[in-house]
């Protein structure tokens, strides 16, 4: 089976804390330009900088392959990657979501703005709820809201003091739908492969870039038999018999 | 302090109580899970708005007879019977973390020494 280079979390224009460079066709030229087979825009509570993301590829065939959704928060301030195949499921998310993201409007001055672009990087809209604040959903809550949407969740940066799903709830709970969890790029991987409370778990990497050229730094391999979501999925529902190769790159050198 | 007397003084919601009465010899707050695991003295009774069944785990980890889920939040079912199974207690207030404690502290419980 082929080896693909899968990187689900990159911030586009639309999260804050993201560099204004990060439109949609940007994020897909770079992530050609590195050698990525697999996409995925995942901004912070909203899939919609997803649907320049869908145009772009379907105009072009030869570029990567494109998952849609985002980094949702939840109540308990856990950081989740919800991802799905469609950008319309993505936006059925977004819109059941929207409501319950508790927040006040965005500051830019202090957070820095929220652009919803087109394919053109022409901006259509500032979001004006500020995006980085939980959902007033809870963990399981999302597992089933997702699941039901035939999308994937996969815990982002467990490794992190903050936002993950580990410094919230002090261990990965029994029942997670999917037995794959995110790594932060800085992440000490060797301890993780080593710990036996990970043995029944796939680690990824993700670049979670928020500049252009964090695009490419860090990514997962994963052997698949096509790029669809489909496969996709079935790889990261059960425990791999071997590890995901996880990359990255510091310095210029990649291990 | 036996728990039943916090309860009784504290006028406490009881989501879960075990059959056995506790002592209580401390106190801890906290929402972070992975702080409560690592700090939280043995016989604390912990405040907390986190509601997902985890806590109960870290309660057992921790030795932390009782959990008070502050604010008025509400357990998920699962944290509920989970309590069961562990025999913790799973008490409520409708008051805010800081009074709760304040409570707390005036009946003479006191925190964590770091």
């Amino acid at each position: 089976m082929p080896t693909f280079k899968i990187d689900l979390h990159i911030h586009s224009v639309l999260s804050p804390c993201s560099d204004l460079m990060m439109s949609p066709s940007r994020i897909l030229d770079r992530a050609s330009e590195v050698g990525l087979d697999i996409i995925a825009i995942s901004d912070h509570n909203m899939a919609e900088n997803g649907k320049a993301l869908a145009e772009l590829k379907l105009r072009n065939f030869s570029a990567p392959e494109c998952f849609f959704g985002m980094e949702l928060q939840t109540e308990e301030e856990v950081h989740l990657l919800c991802l799905f195949e469609a950008i319309d499921t993505a936006m059925i998310m977004q819109e059941e979501i929207y409501p319950l993201l508790i927040s006040q409007p965005n500051n830019p001055d202090l957070f820095g703005y929220q652009i919803v672009v087109d394919e053109f990087d022409e901006i259509i809209r500032h979001e004006e709820k500020l995006l980085i604040s939980s959902v007033m959903l809870r963990i399981n809550d999302v597992f089933k809201k997702v699941t039901d949407l035939e999308g994937i969740v996969i815990p982002s940066h467990i490794d992190r003091e903050s936002f993950s799903i580990i410094s919230q709830l002090g261990f990965i709970p029994a029942d997670i739908p999917f037995p794959t969890v995110e790594l932060s790029r800085n992440a000490d991987i060797n301890s993780f492969i080593n710990d036996p409370s990970f043995s029944n778990l796939n680690l990824v990497t993700f670049s979670d870039s928020h500049r252009i050229e964090e695009i490419g730094t860090a990514w997962t391999e994963i052997e698949l038999e096509d790029r669809s979501f489909a496969c996709f999925k079935e790889a990261i529902s059960m425990k791999s018999a071997k590890p995901f190769k996880i990359r990255r790159s510091v310095n210029g050198y990649t291990n | 302090m036996r728990i039943k007397e916090i309860i009784e003084k504290l006028n406490l919601t009881v989501y879960f109580s075990p059959e056995e009465d506790a002592e209580i010899t401390g106190g801890y707050a906290c929402d972070l899970l992975s702080d409560v695991m690592g700090h939280a003295d043995a016989g604390s009774i912990w405040v907390t708005i986190q509601t997902h069944q985890n806590i109960v785990a870290v309660a057992v980890l921790a030795n932390l007879p009782a959990i008070v889920l502050s604010r008025g939040v509400k357990p998920q079912d699962l944290t509920i019977d989970k309590c069961r199974d562990e025999s913790v207690y799973l008490l409520g207030t409708e008051e805010t973390t800081f009074e709760m404690t304040g409570r707390l502290y005036d009946l003479g419980i006191r925190g964590t020494k770091r």
